[in-house]
């Protein structure tokens, strides 16, 4: 394996441009790697410069935004740190006062009961009220007159303050965040600038057409960073003026806010979610009205959230994933500003249809189930039943989504609609890393994650592969296999058999499944999306060589979507004992099909046996 | 280095602000060994950051016995252990094998790096000369990828080749900057 340093270097390469390689590659990497201590070290070497190049490259605007953000950092660690103090002192504070229960009649303290678990009480004294106080800071909320109990007040302050200080401290961050944002789109902008000014010196149309669509996707990611920035400046300016005038910011439910309108109900959380509403962010409560205008951040990989409007039109939100300006006035409107929503819609007046505005799109729904992904990229809508109309936001080209189809609204694409593909592991495999491995062997083999297994089992569109036809077929007149003396073992049934070598290390290539019998061909298939793939074949038997016969086997012969990869060809004991191969397909049928065996020739193993035996497939999505 | 005296003085009295003076003189160095070892845009900035803070409520532990930077540099391959650290002990629940392998490498070789602190900052310096000195064509895909985030696809697009080959490319370019930054050290007496 040391022997293929370029393949080697070539597989690193791709791993530190963040692509995934197969587990066969994976393998193939991990070998060399480890058999080859120079080369190891050389491609180390590199990876350690290319990271360093990565900062380099940034610049000097960046540098000065890093340096900005140290010091709202430092500012926000300084908060961080009188606010524990001040809670600690407030807890000695309370500890130390004696309890109000042994005030006497006439208002005179009698000494608190002796006890040995004194100390232990202070403790539990202590820890409650530092529960209390984080329960305070979390749920509570001035009168709605606007004024505050007496008694409670300095336990009111310090929670809203704290508040305050959190919020500011979120808004700060997201001021950063966005600032940081909007540099980058500010290089962008002038790389893009000077790229269509060069296409008009070259004239090169294609290039300034590019440029063009670019620098238009441009434009709308600065305005809505623009808009993002208004808001977390705004947010932060509250928090401050709160904190400056010592005075709790406004309660999210203050009269102002209570008169608009409740349009929707909340009717199932999980993890962690915020209702969103001019800047400030609140936990989300099951049951919770929602308030036109207001919006839903669900936050972290666990989480979802369920909004019922009254007329049943359901819209759940999944994780990650940013809601805003919910609003019902002439039709439902929201904004996806990132992530997946799932919504099923009643159907709503001719003229008030659903309208969901994404960075990049608009969705109008009349009522259908459908489902909208927004990644800074693009938007994708699929829609499950009924039709959806979805309009490209800058230049407004539109396509009608009909059920079972889907579109992406994203620069530089052609909108079109395309059929959904089937929800199998595979066709999830090749949406999240562009890559499905599937290994040939018998069940229950243990494979690394993210493998998948055929055992020469029927097709069946739940597991989403597999074989036309039954495993076991009838028997084929005419085909038998010898042992080295010339004695006839056993008659060939049709269907396949798999195995597996049970000390061989690699299990790609130590197990199999056999089948395609002489004349006889099988048929494997795995509805895939639509589009360009470079499959990966490997056949042949790592047993060979190992007991009285079968030390040579074939011929194989493989063909994918038509193509013929493996023609007749025989693997043997002191040569490859498998082969391995590319082929670059289309499916255009929304199914890649593979075809094994079939050899009409009169080559055959030494056995005078004809089969074909695959080891596995990879199958990558091609650029 | 007057003027990094007068910021760290004043650092000292709890300015944050001269201390973001030298967080601007020292970001590339503190950065750049971080980016050595992790991949991530973000992480690395956030333990750069948090190296920064670190360094600067520890500055007063400072005694000037060696380069700023040397002890900046210190402190970030702390956090970058300690991070690494945190890592294998979650990818050890994983069954990513090569990914796992390449973290340990790492981690193992950023251990190793405590003798050679001095080297990892020289080489910063080293290669800041040595991009200037590369050749037109290896200095303008260098810019292409680095400094203008093409990624090699983008590349090929643009120029109508292979994304492989302008990965080769790069690759190639990059050995020319490593067998630059041997000579200057070399030359100056370091490893």
């Amino acid at each position: 394996m040391s022997a293929d340093r370029p393949r080697a270097s070539e597989l690193r390469l791709r791993v530190m441009a963040g692509e995934s390689l197969s587990a066969s590659e994976e393998e193939e990497l991990l070998k060399a790697l480890s058999s080859d201590d120079a080369l190891r070290a050389e491609l180390e070497k590199d990876e350690q410069l290319d990271g360093i190049l990565r900062v380099l490259g940034r610049g000097d605007e960046d540098a000065q935004t890093f340096a900005r953000e140290f010091i709202h950092r430092e500012a926000a660690e300084r908060d961080k740190v009188r606010f524990a103090q001040g809670i600690r002192i407030r807890i000695e504070e309370e500890a130390s006062r004696p309890p109000l229960r042994h005030t006497t009649r006439h208002g005179r303290r009698r000494p608190a009961p002796k006890s040995s678990r004194g100390p232990w009480l202070s403790a539990l004294a202590a820890a409650g009220m530092l529960i209390g106080l984080l329960m305070l800071a979390t749920f509570s909320k001035p009168a709605r007159n606007g004024t505050r109990r007496p008694d409670a007040a300095p336990r009111e302050e310090v929670a809203l303050r704290t508040r305050a200080k959190e919020d500011r401290t979120s808004a700060r961050a997201e001021r950063l965040r966005v600032e940081r944002k909007l540099d980058e789109i500010e290089r962008e902008r002038r790389r893009l600038e000077e790229e269509r000014a060069k296409a008009d010196r070259e004239k090169q149309d294609e290039l300034r057409r590019r440029a063009e669509e670019d620098l238009a996707q441009i434009a709308a990611d600065h305005k809505a960073a623009a808009e993002r920035l208004k808001r977390a400046q705004e947010a932060e300016q509250k928090a401050q003026d709160a904190l400056t005038r010592g005075r709790p910011p406004a309660p999210p439910d203050a009269p102002t806010r209570v008169m608009r309108a409740v349009i929707a109900r909340l009717d199932r959380v999980g993890g962690e979610v915020f209702v969103v509403s001019e800047g400030n962010a609140d936990i989300a409560r099951e049951g919770q009205e929602l308030l036109a205008g207001q919006g839903l951040d669900v936050r972290g990989p666990g989480g979802g959230a369920v909004v019922v409007f009254p007329d049943k039109t359901r819209v759940e939100i999944l994780a990650e994933a940013e809601v805003r300006d919910l609003g019902t006035e002439r039709g439902k409107k929201l904004v996806l500003e990132r992530g997946t929503l799932r919504a099923e819609v009643t159907p709503q007046p001719q003229d008030q249809p659903l309208v969901i505005l994404t960075p990049h799109a608009e969705a109008k729904v009349l009522g259908t189930t459908l489902r909208l992904l927004v990644d800074p990229n693009k938007t994708r809508l699929d829609v499950m039943e009924g039709k959806v109309r979805l309009t490209r936001k800058p230049d407004g080209r539109s396509v009608d989504v009909a059920s079972g189809h889907y579109a992406v609204a994203a620069v530089g694409v052609e909108p079109a609609v395309k059929a959904v593909p089937p929800d199998t592991p595979a066709v999830r495999l090749l949406e999240s890393a562009g890559v499905v491995t599937v290994n040939f062997g018998p069940e229950g083999m243990t494979l690394p994650d993210q493998i998948l297994n055929d055992s020469g089992e029927e097709f069946d569109a739940k597991r989403g592969y597999g074989w036309k036809g039954p495993k076991e077929g009838p028997e084929l007149p005419g085909v038998f296999w010898k042992d080295q003396g010339g004695r006839i073992l056993s008659k060939i049934r049709a269907g396949r058999g798999a195995a597996v070598h049970p000390t061989f290390p690699d299990p790609l290539r130590g197990s199999c499944v056999a089948g395609g019998w002489s004349n006889h061909a099988e048929t494997w298939m795995m509805p895939v999306p639509n589009g360009r793939y470079l499959v990966t074949v490997c056949v042949g038997y790592t047993g060979q060589g190992e007991g009285s016969v079968g030390w040579e086997q074939g011929p194989h012969h493989v063909w994918v979507e038509g193509k013929q990869v493996m023609n007749a060809v025989l693997t043997k004991m002191n040569r490859p004992f498998v082969e391995q191969k590319d082929v670059p397909v289309e499916v255009r049928d929304g199914e890649l099909t593979l075809r094994i065996g079939g050899y009409g020739g009169t080559r055959t193993s030494l056995d005078g046996s004809c089969d074909t035996i695959l080891n596995f497939l990879v199958i990558r999505k091609a650029p | 280095m007057e003027e990094e005296s007068k910021w760290i003085e004043l650092s000292r009295a709890g300015s944050a602000e001269a201390f973001a003076q030298l967080v601007l003189l020292h970001q590339v160095r503190v950065r750049g060994y971080i980016g050595r070892y992790l991949r991530n845009k973000d992480v690395v900035d956030d333990l750069a950051q948090e190296a920064f803070l670190d360094a600067f409520r520890r500055l007063n532990t400072y005694q000037g016995e060696g380069p700023l930077a040397l002890w900046l540099v210190g402190i970030a391959r702390n956090c970058v252990l300690e991070h690494m650290r945190g890592e294998m002990r979650r990818r050890s629940r994983e069954a990513r094998h090569l990914e796992t392998a390449l973290a340990l490498r790492r981690l193992q070789q950023a251990e190793a790096d405590a003798g050679r602190l001095g080297d990892r900052e020289r080489e910063i310096s080293a290669l800041q000369d040595c991009i200037r000195n590369l050749p037109e064509t290896g200095a303008r895909l260098l810019a292409e990828h680095y400094f203008q985030s093409r990624s090699a696809v983008e590349i090929a697009r643009k120029r109508g080749g292979k994304e492989g080959a302008i990965r080769m490319a790069l690759l190639r370019v990059r050995q020319m900057l490593r067998e630059c930054i041997e000579r200057t050290m070399a030359a100056e007496g370091g490893a």
